[in-house]
């Protein structure tokens, strides 16, 4: 095969992890102090922290090299570890102006979780891809639409003061308690799921665990917007999706989901066809894959990659095989706590791609 | 095996020409208009006109990744096209920092031409008079001197010295500027073979015309061929009583000088990690200048090159057969490096040479 493969993703693509089982002298310290992390400066694929041995060791062994090699060709990678599923989008935009689609013989998209980056007062496409911001963007592009994922009546709750509009957002991005929750709505779901289960009568001590669980430190008692606004918030600003903030939650997920679908179809497939490239979708890591099945969408069904090991026929690596074959699962490598494929889990990874194009 | 290898050249390391062979869509323009070249703004490996998809097919069938994947490892290559013999020493210090040597298994040196960007006339700027410099110290210098840019940031204790007696720069100092040697590219190469051509006209041994095209040159005022002529004499006499002699002599104190300043500093930071250094000689007849210098330490790690079994001294001696130039249907081309089946026999006699070694 001539042609190569754009490969897109989080950390999963990147191959977070794989240089921990090298051998390689450098990484040797891993092991001695019994602790690995890629997060804050080292989340980089280029940190001067992080060896370009262990990136080439990775890239040597991560799925999409082995994939490329099986039809001797090549792989895109985008060089960065980890990511939202609108900055994937970003960097494969990039992907496809560097290494032009007719070169390319196939996109695989692997799913991140759909949660990540979802802002509170806006959608998560629009944060990466509105016209106004799109500068900060890596690949300036911008998308057609601009709306919210809510329909504005609780923004009161929160004391904006206005309908959020393309305008205005970035001004409103910037409010203080949209920062006690890392502006994530994911965040703000922690609170209005402890604040509900109060409400039913829960104890103080199941409230408080629920509470802890916020992963941005808040204080109720401190904050601008205490818990029971937030969960008035939740209820009026999302009233379409639910009766109660469980419910709001699962059908907001699936409302996540159709989007993304839509701008792959909307922004990468007309482009893709063009040039007869392939779009094959590697579903997401966590538990998130059932929303996607769930959405019976065509071109999800048709185009998604399933898990083969061992004679058993897989959804995701959720389960099953993020038990066997991540990396804290690996003997002698349990304290890394570290969440990604090892080296035999890429392998699966790559073989089931390869089943899956092979068809 | 685990450890690495990491590479280090000019064009022919990092696979110039190899996306010709691809037959991606996207080098297509290149056939139609039957012209290629990587000259100018395309000379660097990350020009947005230079695609992706290139780049990536040529990591693929490189020597580099040949090698790396027949002992199952990664190869560690400079994102850069070119480069003469110090500034692929100062990428090669990068790598070093980047990809620690501890996890590297050896350093694969191929070795350019020894006169690429040997200047007369460097850094005006920087000194009282003009003087002549070595061309080392264009990247490297002593640490107490001046930063020189390099892209490494290394310095050394041991600048090289200039080979040359500098009494032709002070007797023309008013004279020299930036442009002075433009005629012969500012290079001591192409003002040696001046020379030689000049004094054979001079001597009445050639025709003014042929003269001036074996100098590759219009026209020439001789009042300053005269000075360039004075000038070679008195900065290189020591090398030579022929101009002939002197290019001969010159060129392996250069190849001697290179190859010391790897002994004098890279090779003591691959000894304390067990990593090995091995050269793959130049692709053209200046190996022989190389191998001339009598350097054990070369001799010993020089990889020859292997062809239907029989081993030559260079890729020079089957560059007929296996340059994109002498490809068929490649002709018009004119680039004269590797074709995919010349990476391959490079890379296949770099495996030997590792296996044998082991």
């Amino acid at each position: 095969m001539n042609k190569g493969f754009i490969f897109a993703g989080d950390s999963f693509t990147w191959g977070e992890g794989l240089e921990l089982l090298s051998k390689l002298p450098s990484t040797s310290h891993y092991k001695e102090q019994m602790s690995f992390s890629m997060e804050k400066e080292s989340n980089h694929a280029w940190s001067p922290e992080y060896k370009n041995s262990h990136r080439l060791f990775q890239n040597k062994h991560r799925f999409a090299r082995i994939v490329a090699d099986h039809y001797e060709s090549w792989e895109d990678v985008y060089d960065r570890n980890g990511g939202c599923p609108y900055s994937v989008m970003d960097e494969l935009f990039v992907q496809i102006k560097r290494s032009p689609l007719s070169d390319i013989s196939n996109i695989i998209i692997q799913i991140t979780d759909i949660w990540r980056s979802v802002p509170i007062i806006t959608t998560p496409e629009n944060l990466y891809f509105n016209k106004i911001s799109n500068k900060s963007t890596l690949s300036n592009k911008s998308i057609k639409w601009f709306d919210s994922l809510g329909n504005g009546s609780g923004l009161k709750y929160l004391g904006i003061t206005e309908p959020i509009t393309e305008d205005n957002f970035q001004k409103w991005c910037d409010f203080d308690f949209l920062w006690e929750f890392d502006t994530l709505l994911e965040n703000v779901f922690h609170i209005g799921l402890a604040e509900e289960a109060r409400i039913k009568g829960v104890s103080k001590e199941v409230y408080d665990e629920m509470m802890a669980k916020c992963p941005t430190p808040y204080n109720p008692i401190k904050t601008i917007v205490p818990p029971f606004y937030i969960h008035k918030f939740l209820l009026e600003e999302f009233s379409e999706y639910g009766d109660t903030i469980i419910d709001i939650h699962q059908n907001l997920e699936i409302e996540l989901c159709r989007r993304y679908l839509n701008f792959i179809k909307e922004y990468i497939k007309p482009e893709a066809d063009k040039y007869g490239v392939r779009i094959s979708i590697i579903p997401p890591f966590n538990d998130t894959w059932r929303t996607f099945l769930k959405l019976e969408d065509e071109f999800y069904m048709n185009n998604r990659i399933k898990f083969y090991d061992k004679g058993e026929v897989y959804e995701s690596w959720e389960g099953h095989l993020a038990c066997t074959y991540n990396i804290e699962s690996t003997k002698g490598y349990e304290w890394s706590r570290n969440m990604h494929p090892n080296l035999e889990g890429h392998k699966i990874f790559a073989n089931s791609i390869i089943k899956h194009l092979d068809k | 095996m685990n450890k690495g290898f990491i590479f280090s050249g000019d064009s022919f390391t990092w696979g110039e020409g190899l996306e010709l062979f691809s037959k991606l869509p996207s080098t297509q323009k290149y056939f139609i208009d039957r012209k290629y070249s990587m000259e100018g703004p395309y000379n660097m490996a990350w020009n947005p006109k230079f695609k992706n998809s290139h780049r990536l097919f040529q990591q693929k069938n490189r020597f580099s990744r040949i090698v790396s994947t027949h002992f199952n490892t990664w190869d560690d290559v400079y994102d850069r096209n070119g480069g003469c013999l110090y500034a692929n020493l100062d990428e090669l210090f990068v790598q070093m920092e980047r990809t620690p040597l501890e996890d590297v298994y050896s350093i694969i040196i191929q070795v350019t031409h020894p006169w690429r960007e040997v200047r007369i006339y460097d850094n005006p700027d920087e000194l009282d008079f003009a003087m002549g410099m070595h061309p080392s110290t264009r990247f490297f210098r002593h640490k107490k001197s001046r930063d020189t840019g390099n892209i490494s940031r290394v310095n050394v204790l041991n600048e090289l010295k200039y080979f040359g007696s500098n009494l032709g720069y002070k007797k023309y100092k008013n004279l020299l500027n930036t442009n002075f040697f433009h005629q012969i590219e500012n290079s001591f190469e192409k003002l040696i073979r001046f020379c030689y051509s000049y004094s054979e006209y001079k001597n009445n041994k050639i025709s003014y015309q042929t003269f001036l095209e074996s100098s590759d040159m219009d026209d020439i005022n001789l009042s300053t061929a005269d000075v360039y002529l004075d000038f070679c004499m008195l900065e290189l006499s020591m090398w030579g009583n022929s101009f002939d002699e002197i290019y001969k002599n010159l060129e392996i104190k250069l190849c001697s000088d290179y190859i010391n300043f790897i002994i004098d500093n890279i090779k003591p930071l691959c000894d304390s990690t067990g990593t090995k250094i091995y050269f793959l000689p130049v692709w053209n007849e200046t190996w022989k200048s190389y191998y001339n210098t009598e350097i054990e330490f070369y001799k010993n790690n020089c990889i020859d090159i292997i062809y239907n079994n029989e081993s030559y001294p260079s890729f020079e001696s089957i560059f007929n057969k296996f340059s994109i130039e002498n490809t068929k249907g490649y002709e018009w081309t004119r680039n004269q490096h590797p074709n995919l089946e010349g990476h391959k026999i490079i890379a296949n006699s770099i495996i030997k040479f590792i296996e044998n070694k082991k």
